[in-house]
């Protein structure tokens, strides 16, 4: 059965990645193309700027992809690894203690303290003169020469801390009151990020919800919630009267066709320009000023166009890909915040994907969520490919090759290993 | 509690991340299927929306063929010119976005200015048609007032190419041209009838647009060619048809008369030469004229020919053998009974008459005595193989069969009714057709306008080719041919036309000096206008005369009909129609510089020795007549 042509699982994950990655680089370069207007092959600056990202997303995969991910979820994870990159071989005897209180000892823990600071900039972020406003809403906050979306760090850092809450068990999420104690920084996060980004608050509680699931919390717990988070949904959507425009639009996008329904109609223009076997690459009309967000939002109507059936179907295979090598990671791994960790960067990225794609599709009302590792996306790119990466390297300590652990670089710090028996 | 906690104890449930990752796998496989929807059946009905909102069609109009005279002069042309349009919906939305509504009536009072339109009217206009993308404010303008138009830089107001009829000639051959409707379709004439030769087909394009409206190219299979219209080449001469048009006006006003027609014919190729109905209009502005003033009277009006059917029985009695030329008939009075009783009557008492004066001094008793020795039998089939009752086929719209009876329906009335021109309906054209058949020796030519046309590069399509003799059918033998011939030869000298050949009463100058230089044979016609139910108008006339010259070797035929000229100062179609027909033959003749006639020989014994009051000299041209260019010089004073 484990023949020497076995694909691993972590490696299928990598090329499933980078094929996303290069994906985004050629239909990002064709849509960028498009709107200068000009005849024969030009860099674009968004192109450019695409390139930039992929690659500094590709180096935060194989960077993250060496980490060990266990550091996240110990305490004082980061002095172990700072002791890890200046002695190499030796053990790590710099770390500063921060006594035995459990709250120290949690703070002390990356995968908290990562949340604190994600927490701290989706603040920022409200702030008039902090946050940067594109296109009506304040999602930016200036970071030095790079923007940051500080919805996207919130998202993946509420997917660690998760992790870490189910497998380190700070609460017993398993009880109701911890369940509860769950939702508190659920809550923040959503709650600061909700009034900008509806799309990336509800994606980050649907998410967090199956890690939820994932990890063992009773079902009837969650089933409580569901009548208040309804009524909180549907509050939301009426409150702000351009989101309940934008449901309405949705239904009918040719009630409004200049305004709310616009994006919509263009997305479905964008199919049927295409067909089936779509207008070949490059050849896409609709990114002529036509498609909005054609880059980031809407990208899959424009790989629709351009590449047809077999393009749409390319890529929700990779999803798919990647999906499967996440669950098969994460039911392998060697602890239950890896596989948390695998579980919940899988489910983040299939449900935006999906999500995405249902939005292009005019399936479900819009949101403004990029289609992951494909869209233009500056440094939400990077820090997903980062989380990839902390998979990678689930698999890797996991040991799934032939069952032994392979992981060099923290050997020193692994007890001996079982063997995982496959499913 | 924070040490690694090992696999086995996890709190991770693979079996609902399963369900989970299950979901959205299914999601995701589900939106495979969503989007082969959109690609298949959803795209109906959004592919022509896409279609429309990414390309803009663009028409290119082709160029609109010209109609060139037989001498290759343009009667008419297309020229491109520059129209302008206003799009008043984008107008009124950038005044609007901009906040200068009120600077809209004052631009647009200076746009009216340049087009000298009624500033107010364009204004409400366009405040009329705020919806609509396209209105076309000026068909065209000039490049001085284009460059002013566009110096303006109203927003939404722009140019555009467009082609415009223009005819150099003015209102000549107007019947024949017809003239074009504003949009460029012909509205009458040859402009109607070739319509689709002449406008050819129009290309298209369409230009792939992107959101701002930017043309960014048009692909191969977007772009269709035009192809542009053929060019007519006419048989008419554009000098002998300004000579018809001239003495039809000039005999019309003199006359008083408010209709008429002339044609002009050659009789051995059937080929129209000249062809001209009174009143005229401008092709240029064909709206200005009333329908009933476009309408081609010489070919759609049939009318009741009178006299003028005279030749048409006597030659086929000729060929028949039912008479000859020298046959006396018995008439003693002004009026004479027919064997069923009905009164036939004369203009003048005459006494016995031949065969050929009866038709020399249009005799109706002689007529009449005839037609009754032909019978009915006979007649019919005579009239009807000199075309009548037939379209000629000539390739203007509208043409009228005219109308013969067919022979069941004539009664024994019907013979003597006929053999004087009543009871039937002809049109000037087939009058002149028939009246080729004596011109040309005995058969009847086919008619036609167009010689040929030109395709777009120059290069000649087809070319009507001259009619195969041989196979033309012949009303009349040769001999009997020649033998009508010299009868008519003598109806300008003695006979119901003679006022052309005698000088103007108590001077020594003529009228008509045509008859010095070339012999002109013919035939007169004066039809009483019916009025319906009420009969026979007994003041009202129809004048025709059927003529051709020279007599040796007939180059044109003319037929000239005037309706209802004014009785108080002539009626008579050899004194209405008779002297303008010989003009128009006169002037077309020294145009054509046609060699001089010798005289006439005078008519054969037996015919002479019935003649009463015969002077042989009127067959002598008088000494020191006029030639060549002088008479022609003469010819063209306008009397």
């Amino acid at each position: 059965m484990d023949s020497i042509y076995r694909i691993r699982n972590r490696d299928l994950l990598a090329v499933c990645v980078f094929a996303l990655l290069l994906m985004g680089v050629i239909m990002v370069q064709s849509a960028a193309f498009g709107l200068s207007g000009q005849v024969g092959w030009r860099w674009s600056i968004t192109g450019t700027r695409d390139v930039m990202f992929v690659a500094a997303a590709i180096v935060a995969f194989f960077v993250c992809g060496r980490l060990d991910y266990r550091m996240l979820a110990r305490p004082n994870g980061w002095h172990r690894l700072k002791g890890r990159i200046i002695h190499p071989f030796g053990g790590s005897s710099s770390s500063v203690s921060l006594g035995d209180s459990p709250i120290r000892q949690w703070l002390s823990t990356p995968a908290v303290w990562v949340f604190v600071i994600a927490v701290l900039l989706c603040a920022a972020v409200l702030v008039p003169h902090i946050g940067k406003e594109v296109n009506g809403a304040r999602r930016w906050i200036q970071l030095g020469p790079i923007q940051v979306q500080a919805s996207e760090l919130g998202k993946w850092a509420c997917v660690m801390l998760f992790a870490w809450i189910m497998s380190a068990r700070p609460v017993d999420p398993r009880q109701f009151k911890g369940l509860l104690l769950c939702f508190v920084p659920m809550g923040v996060v959503g709650l600061l990020i909700v009034k900008e980004d509806f799309g990336t608050a509800a994606l980050i509680g649907v998410c967090m919800l199956a890690v939820l699931v994932a990890g063992g919390v009773r079902l009837w717990h969650l089933g409580l919630f569901i009548p208040p988070l309804a009524v909180a949904a549907v509050y939301f959507v009426v409150r702000e009267p351009y989101r309940l425009r934008r449901v309405m639009a949705f239904l009918d996008p040719y009630a409004a066709p200049q305004k709310e329904g616009y994006h919509l109609i263009q997305s479905l223009l964008s199919f049927a320009s295409g067909g089936v076997t779509g207008r070949g690459l490059g050849n896409g009309v609709q990114k002529l000023g036509y498609l909005p967000e054609d880059t980031t939002d809407f990208i899959f109507a424009m790989i629709c166009e351009e590449l047809g059936l077999f393009g749409a179907m390319f890529t929700i295979v990779l999803y798919l890909g990647i999906i499967w090598c996440c669950w098969n990671i994460a039911r392998r791994a060697r602890d239950s915040f890896g596989q948390l960790l695998a579980f919940g960067v899988g489910c983040m990225i299939g449900l935006q994907a999906m999500i995405n794609i249902a939005v292009a599709t005019v399936s479900v009302p819009p949101k403004g969520l990029p289609l992951p590792l494909v869209s233009f996306g500056g440094t939400g790119l990077v820090i997903t490919c980062a989380m990839l990466g902390l998979v990678y390297n689930v698999a890797r300590i996991s040991g799934e090759d032939y069952g032994v652990a392979e992981d060099t670089a923290v050997a020193g710090q692994l007890r001996p290993t079982t063997t995982v028996a496959p499913a | 509690m924070f040490t690694d906690t090992p696999a086995q104890s996890s709190s991770f449930s693979p079996l609902r991340a399963a369900v989970l990752f299950g979901c959205i796998a299914v999601g995701l496989l589900g939106l495979v299927a969503r989007v082969a929807y959109l690609q298949t059946y959803g795209r109906q009905q959004q592919v022509l929306r896409a279609d429309r909102q990414h390309h803009q069609g663009e028409v290119l109009p082709a160029r609109r063929g010209s109609i060139f005279d037989a001498n290759g002069a343009l009667i008419a042309g297309s020229v491109q010119d520059c129209g302008v349009y206003v799009d008043p919906h984008f107008m009124h939305e950038q005044y609007q976005e901009q906040n200068r509504f009120n600077e809209m009536d004052k631009d647009i009072a200076r746009l009216a200015n340049l087009l000298e339109r009624e500033p107010m009217a364009l204004s409400k206009l366009i405040s009329d048609e705020s919806q609509q993308r396209f209105l076309r404010i000026s068909e065209a303008v000039d490049e001085r007032t284009a460059q002013a138009v566009k110096a303006l830089k109203l927003p939404g107001v722009g140019l555009m190419p467009m082609n415009r009829r223009v005819y150099p000639m003015g209102s000549l051959a107007a019947h024949i041209i017809g003239g074009v409707q504003p949009d460029q379709i012909g509205l009458d004439g040859l402009e109607m009838k070739y319509d689709k030769l002449l406008a050819g087909k129009d290309g298209y394009q369409r230009i792939l647009k992107d959101a701002r409206r930017r043309g960014l190219g048009v692909s191969e299979d977007d772009y269709v060619e035009p192809q542009h219209g053929q060019h007519l080449v006419l048989t008419i001469d554009a000098n002998m048809q300004l000579i018809a048009e001239q003495e039809l006006a000039a005999a019309c006003k003199k006359f008083r008369s408010d209709k008429g027609e002339v044609i002009l014919l050659d009789p051995y190729t059937g080929e129209v030469l000249a062809l001209a109905d009174y009143p005229t209009f401008s092709p240029q502005a064909p709206s200005d004229s009333k329908p009933d003033v476009r309408r081609n009277n010489a070919l759609v009006s049939p009318y009741e020919p009178g006299s003028a059917i005279k030749p048409f029985i006597v030659g086929p009695a000729l060929t028949q053998q039912v008479t000859t030329a020298s046959r006396v008939w018995p008439i003693n009075a002004i009026s004479w009974a027919t064997p069923y009783g009905r009164r036939i009557t004369d203009t003048h008492g005459y006494g016995p008459l031949t065969t050929w004066d009866v038709l020399v001094k249009s005799s109706n008793i002689g007529m009449s005595m005839l037609s009754e020795q032909m019978g009915n039998a006979r007649l019919h089939p005579a009239l009807v193989s000199f075309g009548f009752g037939k379209r000629s086929g000539i390739e203007l719209p509208g043409e009228d069969p005219g109308l013969i009876n067919p022979l069941a329906r004539w009664g024994s009335h019907s013979t003597e009714s006929v053999a004087q021109g009543y009871e039937m309906m002809v049109t000037p054209l087939q009058l002149a057709r028939a009246f080729c058949v004596y011109a040309n020796g005995g058969y009847l030519p086919p008619i036609r306008i167009i010689k040929g046309t030109v395709d777009p590069n120059g290069d000649i399509r087809c070319r009507n080719a001259a009619p195969d003799v041989s196979t033309l059918s012949r009303p009349v033998t040769p001999e009997a041919a020649m033998q009508i011939r010299r009868i008519l030869a003598d109806v300008p000298l003695r006979g119901t036309a003679s006022g052309i050949s005698h000088p103007i009463a108590g001077t020594k100058t003529y009228d008509v000096p045509t008859w010095y230089i070339w012999n002109i044979f013919g035939k007169t016609g004066t039809a009483h206008i019916s009025e319906g139910k009420a009969g026979y108008s007994g003041t009202r006339f129809n004048s025709t005369f059927l003529g051709a010259a020279p007599y040796e070797k007939p180059r044109l035929v003319v037929a000239m009909t005037l309706h209802d000229p004014d009785r108080s100062i002539a009626h008579y179609g050899g004194t209405v129609s008779a002297p303008a027909s010989a003009r128009i033959l006169g002037r077309c003749l020294a145009y054509l510089q046609v060699e001089p006639s010798p005289e006439l020989e005078p008519p054969p014994a037996e015919v002479m020795a019935h003649l009463v009051n015969f002077d042989p000299k009127i067959y002598q041209k008088p000494a020191n007549h006029p030639t060549g260019g002088e008479a022609q010089a003469r010819l063209n004073v306008r009397h």
